[in-house]
């Protein structure tokens, strides 16, 4: 059976701490643990699941106190491709982009305008599988997620929660603010890996007619 | 990638005993519906969960364990209100196995009896033996308990004692919207001091209980998310998280607190001794 810690590297999100998290979470894996079930990454936290019949809370926290003094982080994004992922905007693929911008003092053009002006670092992978979080987006279009998710949102659909942007890989409820969706799939279970888009990578959307 | 797998592990583990099976040999979860299968060959099902009827051409039989012989029919259907079981054949059913899973995902539609659900006119193989158990814990038989533990969670500082009070006084009911991903919670609303709505987004496990900005407890389960912005208000451990799975659809939930350690030992308690 297993338990979880959570491993926080501080509260804010941002890129500096985000290379601490999956430096860490790329020296478990490597570490090869016996305890080790899996070790998952966030913009701040490593989770890491463990099997509490191999080692207690505190085994499991002594290793990785003595592996973080050990590891060191890389710049996000060193070795990272770019890729620019063309978006159809709005209508039925954006159900959100009308209250967004209305709310925001734009146009949907001119919030369409700023979400593909900004160049993207992919902070990590989660969700449901394909997901990809992007960070960050210009103050005048960041939006709270919506209060109470939707029960289907489609795969390949592009939204904003807060300051964070991003897109699903396969449908399913979510409280993201729609805006748009991508024109090819991003999510292949039979690649390796599935994901196209990995942490460090940086992101483009063009608007796609 | 989620878990995914069965939201009921007891009643999973509890079918595949009954059959002979090791605990987490690939079987058939129901969820909302009956079975009714055609023996092409001679079976053996067992078969778990909430409660049901289960006729062999007809007649009704009793017991865990069913044997069906080649050219008659079975048929399995929920006896009560919760429509969840489990229906283990001897030796397992033959599933696709991705990414090390032999759990059908239908979100991503991949893994399983080809990423989908059964339906009708669907044939059904066996497989051989697993070559060895993965880890999973095993219980005691299915009931439904009139409470599920639950340890305060992840994000218990963004919870006034108002909040905690409601979560282990209250009885909930599973909303009719619940799936594999979460069940839903109708009933008391949860607050957030500062209606503090979301929280940087962290990796989340099932048996988390996340409140988003509406109030609405959502309980995840197999299929959730693997990261979510919204607090987690608390966890239900395992064997209590497979009793309130098998509450489908609209069952009654309360909660009642426990502590970090206990929680352990709930958990430590489900492994027989000498499994890993």
């Amino acid at each position: 059976m297993s338990n979880v810690l959570y491993v926080e590297f501080g509260q804010t999100v941002n890129l500096e701490t985000n290379a601490k998290v999956h430096a860490l979470d790329c020296a478990v894996r490597s570490a090869a643990f016996p305890w080790l079930l899996e070790s998952v990454p966030s913009y701040s936290t490593l989770a890491i699941s463990f099997d509490c019949s191999v080692a207690t809370t505190q085994e499991v926290q002594e290793a990785i106190r003595r592996l973080s003094e050990t590891t060191k982080p890389g710049k996000m994004g060193n070795t990272a491709a770019t890729f620019e992922l063309g978006v159809h905007y709005g209508g039925e693929d954006g159900p959100d982009l009308s209250a967004l911008a209305k709310n925001a003092g734009l146009t949907e053009d001119e919030a369409v305008s700023i979400h593909t002006s900004r160049t993207y670092t992919c902070y990590m992978l989660g969700f449901t599988p394909g997901f990809v979080y992007l960070g960050d987006v210009n103050d005048r279009i960041a939006t709270p997620r919506r209060s109470t998710p939707r029960t289907r949102v489609q795969e390949g659909s592009v939204g904003i929660a807060g300051k964070q942007t991003g897109f699903y890989g396969v449908s399913s409820p979510g409280g993201w603010q729609i805006i748009g969706r991508l024109v090819e799939k991003t999510f292949n279970v039979s690649r390796d890996p599935p994901s196209v888009i990995q942490p460090g990578d940086r992101v483009r959307f063009k608007r796609a007619d | 990638m989620p878990r995914s797998g069965a939201l009921d592990l007891v009643s999973l583990a509890a079918a595949n005993r009954a059959a002979g099976n090791w605990p987490s040999t690939p079987a058939l979860e129901v969820l909302g519906g009956r079975l009714f299968l055609e023996a092409l060959a001679n079976f053996e099902v067992g078969i778990s969960g909430a409660p049901t009827m289960v006729r062999v051409d007809g007649l009704q039989t009793y017991g865990e364990k069913v044997y069906v012989p080649a050219g008659h029919r079975l048929l399995v259907e929920p006896a009560t209100e919760f429509t969840i079981f489990y229906a283990a054949f001897k030796s397992g059913v033959y599933s696709d196995v991705v990414l090390g899973s032999a759990s059908t995902y239908t979100r991503g539609c991949f893994g399983g009896h080809e990423g989908r659900a059964i339906k009708s006119g669907d044939m059904l193989f066996r497989c051989n033996p697993p070559a060895q158990p993965s880890k999973v814990e095993v219980g005691p038989a299915a009931h439904a308990p009139d409470s599920h533990r639950a340890v305060r969670g992840l994000h218990a500082d963004l919870f006034p004692p108002e909040a905690y009070r409601a979560f282990f006084s209250s009885e909930f009911t599973i909303s009719p919207e619940s799936d594999r991903m979460g069940y839903r919670l109708e009933g008391a609303k949860l607050q957030t001091f500062h209606g503090a709505g979301t929280v940087t987004t962290v990796p989340v496990i099932p048996g988390m209980v996340q409140v988003p900005p509406d109030g609405t407890p959502i309980v995840l389960m197999a299929d959730s998310n693997t990261t979510g912005g919204y607090p987690v208000i608390a966890l239900v451990p395992q064997p209590d998280l497979s009793a309130l799975a098998r509450k489908f659809p609209t069952g009654k939930v309360r909660f009642r607190e426990i502590s970090n350690d206990e929680a352990l030992k709930a958990q430590a308690s489900q492994c027989p001794p000498g499994s890993s």
